[in-house]
């Protein structure tokens, strides 16, 4: 459903994904590996837009979406859950999921319950600025926020750095259900093999801006970790 | 007891009137970060509507009805300074996102060329503004104290004005959308929020509201093409003082700068009242360079 198709994009003069060609199918886990550096944010910022592509395409249900706003691509059915969660730090915990429904095709002003229900400490904060959240709970609400459009494709930034492990037992378990749902599809950037292996369907390691191997997460070898992931 | 109440009076008529002219510029300078020069032009685009408004009355419509011009003139102002500020923003401002030093210049030299527009239109000379008859004299309290109506009015006007823009910023759903926007642009985006159209109706309304402070000032006295230029500087003074970006601040450095005005020029001369005033502020921006309300919160540190 979502394609990439001989990217090429990067910061001003310099470039930093060089034909990069991957695809999501619907219902499916894709993990994006790879080290520090190689270009796993840069990918999700040109899917969603907020980077421009300099070639290739984005293309979504066979659509092009090379050329469209961040905005229109939401609509499309897009989620994002950016690096660093990227909450409102002014507007409330509320506020902030209602803007996750502007995106949403039926323009409903009620956050959907589903939305909600996998984050239960959010109900008990929603007059709390944004801001003011630990990282964790920022996350949890990073990812309520985008799943309050119900998107078909939910593009997830790592969304395990910096939290504690039993939030990460948390995200897990959403992931799992999204994935069980069987309506949305994820492209999740993580760093931590042993949940890319517990969630993950298919996996794509990007090296210098480019995929240098992919696969299903079953057959993830210590031989490709060790040339791809390992320092 | 009486001399008090009077100056407190004038204090508080003072600082309302800095404050209905420092709102429109709390939007486009605190909220949305362009310093908009032209914002004494919107003011001026405004206390000229007010001029049409009032001529059209007197032209086309039966002279009972003179009196109402005002209620339907502060509309008036606010439409055609937003139409102004829409046109501004899509024609020049959006391409000066970011880009203080060019906003500045560029919108002093919108100023310079709104001036001259009034004056070919207008002409050079100042015009006068009559007051609707209901807006003259005043209640007296206290035996000879005279609070005038008009100076009543101005400070009910920014009263209703500040409370429709707290209802659209902090309640509307078009308001969660600007604040949002100018929060953070990029994630506004990537949630299907339209930033273009937000950055347009957001400075529109910044101006419009500089247009009702231009219909208000009609009040105060005659107007001409240069009146936007006497009160810049002071709306600038105001938003900055108060703390760029939150409303409540803009509304105590209107009270600060507006009460120490009044007390200073009591105590010493018009002139020298207003220098301590400026001593005071560069000295308070010394101490807390961030104003009255600074922004504060984990994710800002």
């Amino acid at each position: 459903m979502l394609a990439v198709q001989q990217l090429e994009a990067g910061y001003g003069e310099s470039v930093i994904l060089r034909n990069v060609t991957l695809e999501v199918k619907q219902g499916e886990v894709v993990c994006l590996l790879g080290r520090n550096g190689v270009g796993k944010t840069t990918l999700m910022k040109s899917i969603m837009g907020v980077l421009k592509a300099r070639k290739g395409r984005v293309t979504y249900y066979g659509d092009d979406l090379t050329k469209r706003t961040p905005g229109q691509r939401a609509k499309r059915g897009i989620g994002y859950v950016p690096q660093g969660r990227e909450i409102f730090p002014q507007l409330t915990v509320f506020e902030n999921l209602l803007l996750g429904l502007e995106a949403s095709p039926e323009k409903g002003r009620v956050v959907p319950e589903s939305a909600i229900a996998k984050f239960p400490v959010l109900p008990t904060m929603y007059g709390r600025r944004g801001g003011d959240l630990s990282g964790g709970q920022q996350q949890q609400l990073a990812f309520a926020r985008a799943l309050a459009s119900q998107p078909e494709v939910l593009l997830l930034d790592e969304p395990c750095e910096g939290i504690q492990p039993s939030i990460v037992d948390d995200i897990r378990d959403v992931i799992r259900s999204i994935k069980s749902d069987g309506k949305t599809a994820i492209l999740l950037a993580e760093q931590s093999l042993e949940f890319v292996k517990s969630v993950g369907d298919y996996f794509y390691i990007l090296e210098k801006g480019s995929v240098a191997w992919e696969g299903n997460c079953e057959s993830l070898s210590d031989e490709v970790i060790r040339r791809y992931l390992t320092v | 007891m009486d001399v008090i109440v009077l100056q407190l009076f004038n204090g508080i008529s003072v600082s309302s009137i800095l404050l209905l002219i420092a709102l429109g510029l709390a939007i486009t300078f605190g909220l949305m970060k362009v310093i908009n020069m032209a914002h004494g032009e919107l003011i001026m685009i405004g206390a000229y509507s007010a001029y049409v408004v009032q001529n059209l009355f007197t032209s086309y419509m039966p002279s009972s009805m003179f009196n109402w011009y005002f209620v339907a003139a502060i509309p008036v102002s606010f439409i055609v300074a937003f139409l102004m500020g829409l046109l501004l923003e899509t024609t020049l401002i959006r391409f000066l996102y970011g880009r203080p030093l060019d906003s500045l210049l560029a919108t002093w030299g919108i100023g310079l060329m709104l001036q001259q527009l009034a004056r070919t239109i207008f002409g050079a000379p100042n015009v006068g503004v009559t007051s609707p008859s209901w807006l003259n004299g005043g209640v007296t309290i206290m035996g000879d104290v005279v609070l005038p109506y008009k100076r009543l009015f101005i400070i009910a006007l920014v009263c209703l004005c500040l409370f429709a823009m707290y209802v659209y910023i902090y309640r509307s759903h078009s308001g969660r959308r600007m604040r949002a926007v100018m929060q953070n642009r990029e994630m506004a985006a990537c949630l299907g929020i339209s930033t273009r159209r937000v950055d347009a109706v957001t400075f529109a309304i910044g101006s419009g509201i500089a247009g009702i402070a231009g219909c208000a000032l009609t009040l105060m006295g005659p107007i001409g093409p240069s009146i936007g230029t006497y009160y810049i500087v002071d709306a600038f003074m105001v938003v900055v003082l108060g703390g760029v970006g939150k409303l409540v601040g803009t509304v105590f450095g209107a009270f600060g700068i507006g009460m120490s005005n009044t007390l200073f020029e009591y105590w010493t001369t018009a002139s020298l009242g207003k220098v301590l005033v400026f001593l005071c502020i560069v000295a308070f921006l010394q101490w807390r360079p961030m104003g009255l309300i600074a922004m504060r919160s984990r994710s800002l540190d």
